[in-house]
């Protein structure tokens, strides 16, 4: 019991992040051929300044899976995940960082992979006060939705809660306050209702400090984003 | 009851000063007397409270480690929360986890409950968001029904997701 305690502590070190992403894959048993075929995907990324972390995740995940997964498929993913990350980075500098970090690139790579739009995405970004605090809020946000919480109500809720310089840790409890809320019987439609009129989620979680001004015009579903 | 005699002296001292220092006459012992006394009431509050507080405190500790920590973990590594994962699967021989924060490697195994049947297994994992499958006899690699929610993997499937906040999760 304990080795797999120690294996998983070990497991979310940073330097075993750190390592590299060929030795990575090379200690969870992948293949030479295999490790060649991502390592490219891994080496564009590199090139094009993104973050590589991602990618060696998913190729990780791929290797995992590879009774259902073909090698070909992995390798497609890792360029739909690569295509994500330039347009996240490309949304996050157009929504005034300059420079974003890995983990605000990552965060809206995600989030535009979970149905969040173009427009979703710049618009938390301009709402955080600083690029970690956009990461969170990205990262929550498409986790609400990825829960069944409309899309304009996860972007609402957050919005308010970057704008409100709520604190980014208190953000991460939004998914498991809304699991809680769900668990009480309350309609995911009722929730979003009271979302969008600025309530916050029922029980008063998540909802705009006294004072805050309100959200941005939220867009009809539907109607949404650019892209 | 009964007083050690430094505790006496000390007693002495308080009231004899007291007295000395009041220059009212006729005050200066009664106030000496019910000022040692409150005094003393004050301290036997105190040491009281100090119990009460201390075996309350105890007693939390004790109640969130059973909560937090049944597989017998006892420590978070720095950054992380132990997150307690459960799964009904009643004829499977072996129940692991594997997630981002595994590199997807099967390696936390669960343990049977033998009363309930239940798998669980505590890992500690950092504030954020994480995907994982349970993986059942190290062949079917399934969703937990209890995850925050399902998320598609790009494979053609469907990985759970949870959000870790500072408090851990809270899951139905």
């Amino acid at each position: 019991m304990m080795w797999h305690w120690l294996m998983a502590a070990a497991l979310l070190s940073g330097p075993m992040a750190a390592q590299d992403p060929a030795a990575r894959l090379r200690a969870a048993g992948a293949t030479p051929e295999y490790i060649q075929q991502v390592t490219a995907e891994f080496a564009e990324a590199a090139r094009d300044g993104l973050p590589v972390e991602p990618l060696v995740l998913k190729a990780l995940e791929g290797w995992a899976k590879r009774d259902r997964v073909p090698v070909e498929r992995v390798v497609t993913v890792l360029a739909q995940v690569r295509t994500r990350l330039t347009e996240g980075r490309e949304l996050a500098r157009g929504a005034g960082v300059s420079t974003p970090p890995d983990a605000l690139v990552t965060a809206a790579g995600e989030a535009l992979g979970r149905g969040l739009s173009s427009d979703d995405v710049r618009e938390l970004v301009r709402a955080a006060p600083t690029a970690p605090e956009a990461a969170t809020g990205l990262m929550v946000a498409a986790s609400l939705a990825a829960q069944g919480l409309e899309r304009a109500a996860a972007v609402r809720l957050v919005h308010d809660q970057l704008a409100g310089r709520a604190n980014p840790q208190a953000m991460l409890e939004l998914p498991s306050a809304l699991a809680d809320v769900l668990a009480r019987g309350v309609p995911m439609s009722d929730i979003a209702r009271q979302i969008l009129s600025g309530g916050g989620l029922p029980g008063g979680i998540g909802g705009p400090p006294p004072g805050t001004p309100r959200g941005p015009p939220i867009t009809p579903p539907g109607r949404g984003g650019t892209d | 009851m009964t007083h050690e005699p430094e505790q006496l002296g000390a007693a002495h001292r308080d009231l004899i000063r007291l007295v000395l220092d009041d220059d009212r006459p006729g005050r200066g012992v009664d106030r000496a007397v019910m000022a040692v006394l409150r005094d003393r009431q004050r301290a036997r509050r105190w040491r009281t409270q100090a119990w009460l507080a201390a075996a309350a405190g105890l007693m939390v500790t004790l109640g969130l480690g059973v909560w937090l920590w049944p597989d017998g973990v006892t420590e978070a590594p720095s950054g992380t929360i132990l997150v307690q994962f459960e799964f009904t699967a009643p004829d499977a021989e072996r129940v692991q986890l594997a997630g981002s924060f595994t590199a997807w490697q099967p390696t936390a195994e669960f343990t049977r409950h033998p009363a309930t049947g239940v798998w669980r297994v505590t890992v500690p994992l950092a504030p954020g968001e994480h995907e994982y499958l349970v993986v059942l006899d190290g062949a079917r690699w399934v969703p937990d029904p209890a995850a925050h929610a399902l998320v598609d993997d790009g494979f053609g499937q469907a990985n759970s997701l949870i959000v870790v906040g500072p408090r851990g999760v809270v899951r139905s």
